[in-house]
């Protein structure tokens, strides 16, 4: 009953916002652009304004603007480049060492154009706006992988000096989640990089490359009893280069409260971890994660009385590959893990293997393209599992396509089928109100997401402006993709003059294979592709089974409808999805939110 | 000040701007960058440069110690120098700038010393030479 007045309320939610929309989009777009940049020096007109379309201004830098632009003068266009200039030296600075870091991690690309348009006040005087609007895209190489790199949240440069402290040290990320079985939830977490605290000098260049992560998270539901609450410290030395091979080691603590099957079921445990990073020449999957962790657990379920907690012992393996082709994105991750249960006679060593394959793909061109988003895995335990580790269907707060490649919490081992039509872990073979944890062995799932553009609820992130028409057109996104063929061939300079490579068409073959690699696909994306927000309607399918030795496997199967929104720092989505099959399971639907606020910056 | 004013509306057009095409470094302890700029006259006139700042390393961090502006003047300079904000640098361009400008800018860079009229002239034309490469 509550589940459908949930429901009713989603779709009445949704409805209202579906009709607002167009208004409030079309409305942030219009702007009158007849009078701009044609205004001389000869017409005598006051500069009125003097406007920096960047976040985080300094207000000397705002003030200097003002000055060389003339603001209160008369305006002279000629003024309007030194002030553009002024904007772009703030920009390089911004950028902390200045340095060429195309094969070292990091690339970026900056324009600065201005306008000046005629504003008319109510008493009829006419006067300029100056806007000077710098796109700034840094690009982090090594994190490509991601899937979520390519989306810089916005084209305008942050002044990050500018930037309270405490948000640059922390990079904090909030969240929202809610599930029909862990309720509503919110989180917070941190990540600071101890080597690089804000305002701490770099004396040692060799220092800059390697990353120290001190990291907290903790989640709340508010409606239930569920809770996690952990800690990170990691030494990290990302990966660069298609030469050299990065690597990473850390520790995790984590304690909480989470639902399993029917009951709930404490968890404490520790986790240290080791993995390299490294490229490949392969085209289909050209970056991998191997390594390996071990694992100690408590473990017990409150819903049992007298249940003392079972000590676990864990040796992980773990491999994932990400790789990039054309407008798709694909990542596989395999997981092995040998299981020692220690203080319960009745529980005997197990192991269990979980695969799992994602693919993103833009399907049209633009920035209106459906995304077709495709989930699949399979897994299988031998032995027996006790109940915290046997597999359940479920909604999940893991985002196997989008958590980063390297982060911990793709490098452990993942849970059972994804089933956004329950709620966290809630899908099992048991029936009732048992405590004892029959459930899955092993499983299958396939998920599928399609989101589908609608023009006038996006807006691009690199816009479709025409920065000159003479002596040729050229827009701003033809000038961003242009630096793609200029990495090309200065990284063929590089490669001849640093690194002894031969001045002929082989060479040439290596600097486009390194380019189209990494940096011409994320300029493409950033240019053709990327959006500052967009909404989405979205549309759900999910189908998984679950297998036991001892009771019949399950087939359930699900759909539904939900809504995807980007807004600069922001990513929700949210939807209704609800069971087809099976009939124990068709009773009520799942309204589920992922919604994670990140990139304050 | 005058209170008065005749707007005309269909003027001549300019949008003036700036964009960075090119950090290089062509040596340890150096780099330089390469910047195309569209700036505007008083009378809305275009005005294409191109501009070459180079960055030594001192203590620890670069700083910039020598900035050239080679405005085009020629059609076809501005015909090249367009292309590369729409196209991007050329291989023999990005070699020409690194062979035949950075060793004529890097002396002012070591010595702190500007380019006098001359040496200006010697590095105007090796721009241009580079651009047309």
């Amino acid at each position: 009953m509550r589940m459908a007045s949930l429901g009713f309320t989603f779709y009445k939610w949704m409805r209202r916002l579906l009709v607002l929309m167009p208004f409030v989009f079309s409305r942030a777009g219009a702007q009158n652009k007849t009078a701009c940049n044609a205004i001389t020096a000869d017409m005598r007109l006051m500069v009125r304004s003097v406007k920096i379309n960047a976040r985080w201004i300094s207000k000397e830098l705002q003030q200097q603007a003002e000055q060389v632009a003339g603001l209160g003068k008369i305006y002279d266009p000629i003024n309007i480049s030194a002030a553009q200039n002024l904007v772009e030296e703030a920009c390089r600075k911004n950028e902390g060492q200045f340095e060429f870091q195309l094969l070292q991690g990091s690339t970026s690309v900056l324009v600065v154009r201005s306008d000046a348009c005629i504003i008319t006040d109510s008493a009829g005087k006419q006067e300029v706006a100056v806007s000077i609007s710098p796109f700034y895209l840094r690009i982090d190489l090594f994190k490509l992988g991601n899937n979520i790199l390519p989306v810089p949240r916005s084209s305008k440069p942050s002044f990050y000096t500018q930037v309270p402290a405490v948000i640059r040290a922390t990079a904090p990320f909030a969240s929202l989640y809610n599930d029909r079985r862990y309720g509503t939830s919110i989180g917070l977490s941190t990540a600071t990089d101890l080597l690089h605290l804000p305002g701490r000098q770099e004396k040692k260049r060799n220092t800059k490359s390697m990353q120290t992560n001190l990291g907290f998270t903790g989640k709340k539901s508010l409606s239930n009893s569920f809770y996690h609450i952990g800690g990170t410290l990691e030494l990290n030395h990302p990966l660069y280069t298609d030469s050299s091979i990065g690597w990473n080691v850390g520790v995790q603590f984590e304690n909480g409260l989470s639902p399993i099957g029917n009951v709930s079921g404490k968890y404490i445990y520790w986790n240290l971890n080791a993995a390299v990073q490294g490229n490949s020449k392969s085209t289909l999957l050209s970056k991998y994660v191997i390594g390996t962790n071990f694992t100690f657990s408590k473990n017990s379920s409150i819903n049992v009385q007298n249940s003392d907690p079972y000590n676990e012992n864990r040796i992980g393996l773990f491999a994932l590959a990400d790789g990039r082709q054309g407008k798709s994105f694909t990542r596989l991750g395999c997981w092995f893990a040998a299981a020692m249960p220690g203080n319960n006679s009745s529980l005997h060593n197990y192991q269990q293997l979980v695969t799992r394959i994602g693919n993103s793909v833009f399907l049209g061109s633009g920035h209106n393209s459906v995304l077709v988003e495709t989930i699949a895995g399979a897994g299988y335990t031998w032995g027996t599992a006790p109940g915290y580790n046997q597999f359940f269907a479920g909604n999940t707060q893991q985002r196997f396509l989008y958590d980063p490649v390297i982060s911990l919490r793709n490098q452990t081992m993942q849970s059972g089928p994804l089933l956004r039509s329950i709620g966290e872990k809630e899908g099992g073979l048991a029936t009732g109100n048992t405590s004892q944890a029959m459930d899955g062995g092993s499983f299958w799932h396939l998920n599928l997401n399609f989101s589908i553009p609608v023009k006038s609820w996006a807006r691009p992130l690199i816009p479709d402006i025409v920065i000159s028409e003479t002596p040729r057109v050229t827009t701003l996104r033809t000038a961003l993709k242009a630096q793609s063929e200029t990495a090309k061939n200065f990284i063929y300079d590089d490669l001849v003059n640093n690194h002894d490579y031969p001045d002929n068409d082989e060479t040439d073959k290596v600097a486009a294979a390194i380019v189209d690699k990494d940096i011409r696909p994320a300029i493409n994306y950033l240019a053709d592709r990327a959006n500052v927000y967009a909404i989405k309607p979205l549309l759900l399918f999910d189908v998984c089974r679950i297998n036991d030795r001892l009771l019949p496997g399950k087939t359930f199967t699900a759909a539904g409808l939900g809504l995807q929104l980007t807004v600069v720092i922001a990513r929700l989505e949210l939807g209704y999805m609800r069971t087809l099959s099976p009939a124990d399971y068709k009773t009520s639907g799942n309204f589920f939110i992922h919604f994670v606020l990140q990139n304050f910056y | 000040m005058p209170s008065t004013t005749t707007i005309t509306t269909g003027g001549k057009k300019c949008t003036p701007f700036l964009i960075r095409v090119m950090v290089f470094s062509p040596e340890s302890g150096y780099k330089f960058t390469i910047e195309i700029q569209k700036a505007c006259s008083s009378q809305n006139e275009p005005i294409w440069k191109l501009l070459f700042d180079l960055y030594k390393k001192i203590d620890g961090d670069f700083q910039e110690v020598v900035s050239v502006e080679f405005v085009a003047g020629d059609p076809n300079d501005i015909d090249k120098i367009a292309a590369i904000t729409d196209e991007g640098m050329k291989r023999p361009q990005v070699r020409a700038f690194r062979d035949n400008v950075f060793p004529l800018v890097k002396p002012f860079g070591d010595s702190g010393s500007k380019p006098n009229a001359d040496e200006k002239k010697k590095i105007d034309k090796a721009v241009k030479t580079a651009i047309n490469a």
